[in-house]
């Protein structure tokens, strides 16, 4: 089924499903984890309003839990169970999405030519050379799109982009379409909303809510439930397997199980119920772009949590719409560009997928996966053997997304850079170079040029051993590399990242650069370009 | 399905394995690639190269269709010498299917893949429930009926009940790990410090000297291991310090005789002309020294016997250069002088395996 016939009937049936789905598990559970369960959502509801509440809305809001709380205290077990079924409907009514095939429409054709449009203007210098160019032709597709087209017709999808911006949504929708693959189901946080005009499209596209601060576990196992279930009725999904956006800037080190897990429940569900079509294919998304609208809030937070993201961030560039402008303007004039790799797809225990659907080992052998959740021949739901085998799907997603990850030359300059900054001071932390830095005397072009020669030879080397992807920089040599990075770096942000005085390169915000860098850590590079043993 | 027990690999250990399990009462099916040994034990019921003196149980089939194990097991010990593991692997990925489950008996690091068993197994199958056996297992100490145990660990509770299931009887306990990582690599590299321990016994160094090379080694094996993701409490179990000691302590160990005749003055050559056998330490020393090379991991036994084995160099001086390390904690938490963390915020632990 796809998204064009969502409408009421399977809105309502969607619902109707989450919400047994739910109360199947919670039927499972004995007296006491149920009012566990009920206590804290009462608990967590409670907080959550003192946090985001206004004042007025506020004291009506905890009345209203205060009177839940008088009403869970005084009723029966079997009221209990009528409680608990109330709420899964409630949130799951709350997490629904909508799609509207008239604003997919608009947005997919009318959109970009707006967008084109109103930037083009706003570029003088653009207006003066008529040079045009079009909001996708900044977003750089690749990677195996015909395979994932032919697998939409033989199951269901899950794309599993990484994920570094807010934008990132908004970009895979059109990458999407572009690729000619059908329009997916995804979770936004609600925050994404705000923003109204955004938040018109994403409510009309197949987003569903998902309210980060509602922490409470009834309100994530229906959210998951939400995402099974759709996958179970066939809708095509999307969602960013590292939970949130990546704080340090390097690629995903470790990935949400929990939604992850997900597609294997979805597949499980259809063997039982014998579909035709039982099969979820996975496919991992990488993306990368020369800049990221919003590092310095990332990279700021990434440094206060240390490593510790905050869950969400309120106030970064997303909101700022000047911002937003900035950014797009900036891939208008072809100076930062997207790029989107879409990898070959995989089952839900990580085996990879042919054209035909057939998931096969290392050696290209044929697996019959319904093996995998057998017990003696029947098809069976076990919790340990199941999040074992997310947790192979997890690691091997991980090994993708460090694979099919594309390097920049934002990347490798910042890489370079700030390893030979981080050399001065071989037993300095981030915190103490960051101090140190402010005084950090400028590093001479042919010196960086040295030192970038010998990292390019070790990326192209991963890139020939398919580690990495190098498409992008091979063919450049180091004085292109560092002259297009400035000139991206002195583009947009704020502060000042990199600049070039005469001979000298002056690092102007390390903590940018050390962001940028981390695109390019979890090879090894760090030591090999030292001429390590490897290097 | 396949309700039977398989053992691939009919040396010393896999025959005890498979006895072991006919004994508790289950059929099992031994593999051999020798057709001679299939039927010896068929018919005789014996297999007078490894076991000698071993009246293998009656529950105990031999074969030497690799086919027919796949076919009907359900569970699979492979117990092949680590040189030949990912081709016998190989072969049986053919055969096998995603809800049959694969027991590594074997104790390795592969040379240049410096993959574990287990990890073979999952690239050379489609099989996710694999496990890993470890411990201090002295096939001859097991057939006298000596009292002796052994774990099994795998990330699957499945594998660990079923494992338990088959092999637990009352003088042969198992107990169950997660860490498969650190278990492997624990029953690998204590034949490191076996060769060490040999030596030290050669020179005559008394126990004071044993003891010092068994605890630092210990720590060194458990470094090795953190640095590839297990847990470093894994090495103070069974797969751990107890193989450790018994090995370094068996006079039966092929790794301690080993070290013995090098510290007697011979060359490596020789004594491996004269034992005719596998000596696994001699392989795994190579394969742990690539990578504390490579990832800069601080591992001076594991050094030391590689620069006597393959650099020639002079036991005398390697004592001295392992006397003068330069770390001054025995606690790995102390702040010490050297240190190989460069990175403290973006975590470089573990290391994923396709770099190694």
């Amino acid at each position: 089924m796809d998204l064009f016939q969502f409408k009421a009937e399977q809105k309502k049936l969607l619902i109707q499903k989450v919400k047994e789905r739910t109360f199947d598990v919670y039927a499972q559970k004995n007296e006491a984890q149920i009012e566990q369960i009920l206590e804290e959502m009462i608990y967590w509801e409670k907080k959550r309003i003192q946090k985001v509440e206004r004042h007025g809305q506020r004291k009506r809001k905890i009345q209203y839990w205060e009177n839940y709380k008088q009403t869970y205290l005084a009723s029966s077990q079997t009221e209990r169970e009528a409680l608990l079924k109330e709420s899964i409907e409630h949130y799951g009514e709350q997490i629904l999405g909508n799609f509207s095939p008239f604003v997919y429409t608009l947005a997919t054709k009318a959109l970009p030519h707006f967008l084109t449009l109103l930037l083009n203007t706003l570029s003088l210098k653009r207006l003066v050379t008529l040079r045009r160019s079009n909001i996708h032709e900044n977003i750089f597709l690749s990677g195996h799109m015909a395979w994932a087209r032919k697998l939409s017709q033989k199951g269901t999808l899950v794309f599993t982009p990484t994920h570094v911006s807010n934008l990132d949504s908004l970009v895979m929708g059109i990458a999407l379409f572009y690729a000619d693959l059908p329009p997916v189901m995804y979770g936004a946080g609600l925050n994404l909303f705000k923003n109204k005009l955004i938040g018109y499209f994403m409510n009309n596209l197949g987003a569903y809510k998902v309210d980060r601060l509602r922490i409470h576990p009834l309100y994530k196992d229906v959210l998951k439930e939400y995402a099974a279930c759709s996958m179970e009725l066939g809708y095509h999904n999307l969602y960013f397997p590292g939970g949130t956006r990546s704080r340090s800037g390097t690629v995903e080190k470790r990935l949400k199980l929990g939604l992850l897990g997900t597609t294997l429940k979805a597949y499980v569900r259809n063997l039982k119920s014998q579909k035709p079509n039982p099969n979820i294919y996975i496919i991992p998304v990488n993306l990368n772009s020369h800049l990221t609208l919003e590092a310095e809030t990332l990279i700021d937070d990434f440094l206060a949590a240390s490593g510790q993201s905050r869950y969400i961030i309120e106030n970064d560039e997303f909101s700022k719409p000047k911002r937003v402008l900035d950014y797009l303007w900036n891939m208008m004039k072809l100076d930062s560009k997207v790029f989107v790799h879409f990898g070959e797809p995989l089952d839900p225990f990580g085996n990879r997928v042919d054209e035909e659907g057939v998931s096969r080992d290392a050696h290209g052998r044929v697996i019959d996966i319904s093996r995998y959740v057998k017990k003696d021949g029947v098809v069976d739901v076990e919790e340990d053997r199941d999040q074992n085998y997310t947790k192979e799907l997890g690691a091997v997603l991980l090994d993708v997304f460090h694979r099919n990850n594309r390097v920049l030359s934002t990347n490798l300059v910042a890489f370079t850079l700030y390893e030979m900054i981080a050399k001065r001071y071989p037993d300095f932390d981030i915190y103490k170079l960051l101090r140190t830095h402010t005084y950090g005397e400028p590093i001479s072009l042919v010196h960086l040029y040295e030192r970038l020669d010998k990292v390019r030879a070790l990326v192209q080397q991963l890139a020939i051993q398919q580690r990495i992807i190098d498409e992008d920089v091979v063919a450049k040599d180091s004085q292109d590399i560092v002259n297009e990075a400035l000139k991206i770096f002195g583009s947009y942000h704020n502060r000042k990242t990199v600049y070039r005085v005469g001979d000298q390169i002056h690092v102007g915000d390390l903590l940018l650069l050390y962001y940028y860098h981390n695109r390019l850590v979890g090879y090894n590079l760090e030591d090999m370009m030292w001429g390590g043993a490897n290097g | 399905m396949a309700k039977g027990i398989g053992v691939i690999g009919s040396g010393n250990w896999g025959t005890t394995l498979a006895h072991l399990i006919g004994q508790a009462g289950h059929p099992v099916m031994i593999w051999s690639r020798n057709p001679e040994t299939v039927q010896e034990m068929n018919h005789q019921k014996t297999n007078h190269t490894y076991t000698p003196g071993l009246k293998i149980s009656d529950s105990v089939s031999a074969t030497t269709v690799l086919r027919d194990i796949a076919t009907h097991c359900e569970l699979i010990f492979i117990v092949v010498p680590s040189k030949s593991f990912r081709e016998v692997a190989n072969q049986l990925g053919a055969c096998v299917g995603g809800d049959q489950i694969l027991v590594s008996g074997t104790k390795g690091i592969e040379n240049k893949t410096f993959r574990t068993m287990s990890e073979i197994l999952k690239e050379e199958t489609c099989c996710k429930k694999v496990g890993a056996l470890s411990g201090p297992n002295i096939a001859t100490e097991i057939i006298q009926g000596d009292p002796s145990g052994c774990v099994i660990a795998s990330s699957y509770q499945e594998v660990i009940d079923k494992v338990i299931e088959v092999i637990q009887q009352p003088q042969f306990k198992i107990y169950g790990n997660k860490d498969i990582k650190g278990v492997e690599i624990g029953g690998a590299l204590k034949n490191i410090i076996a060769i060490a321990c040999g030596m030290a016994t050669g020179l005559n160094s008394g126990n004071n000297a044993k003891a010092f090379l068994m605890t630092r080694g210990l720590v060194e094996m458990a470094r090795y291991g953190k640095f590839l993701g297990a847990n470093p409490e894994t090495f103070y179990g069974l797969s751990g310090i107890g193989d450790l000691i018994a090995t370094c302590y068996s006079q039966h160990s092929r790794n301690q005789t080993f070290g013995r005749e090098l510290a007697k003055g011979k060359t490596m050559d020789e004594i491996l002309q004269n034992i005719h056998m596998v000596v696994e330490g001699v392989y795994t020393v190579q394969a742990a020294h690539t990578v504390a090379q490579k990832f800069n991991i601080f591992m001076p036994i594991t050094e030391g016997i590689y620069k006597i084995l393959f650099e020639h160099a002079r036991v005398p001086d390697v004592i001295k250069e392992l006397m003068a390390v330069r770390i001054k904690f025995e606690d790995e938490r102390q702040k010490d002088d050297f240190s190989n963390i460069k990175h403290m915020l973006v975590d470089k632990y573990p290391i994923p395996e396709y770099l190694l």
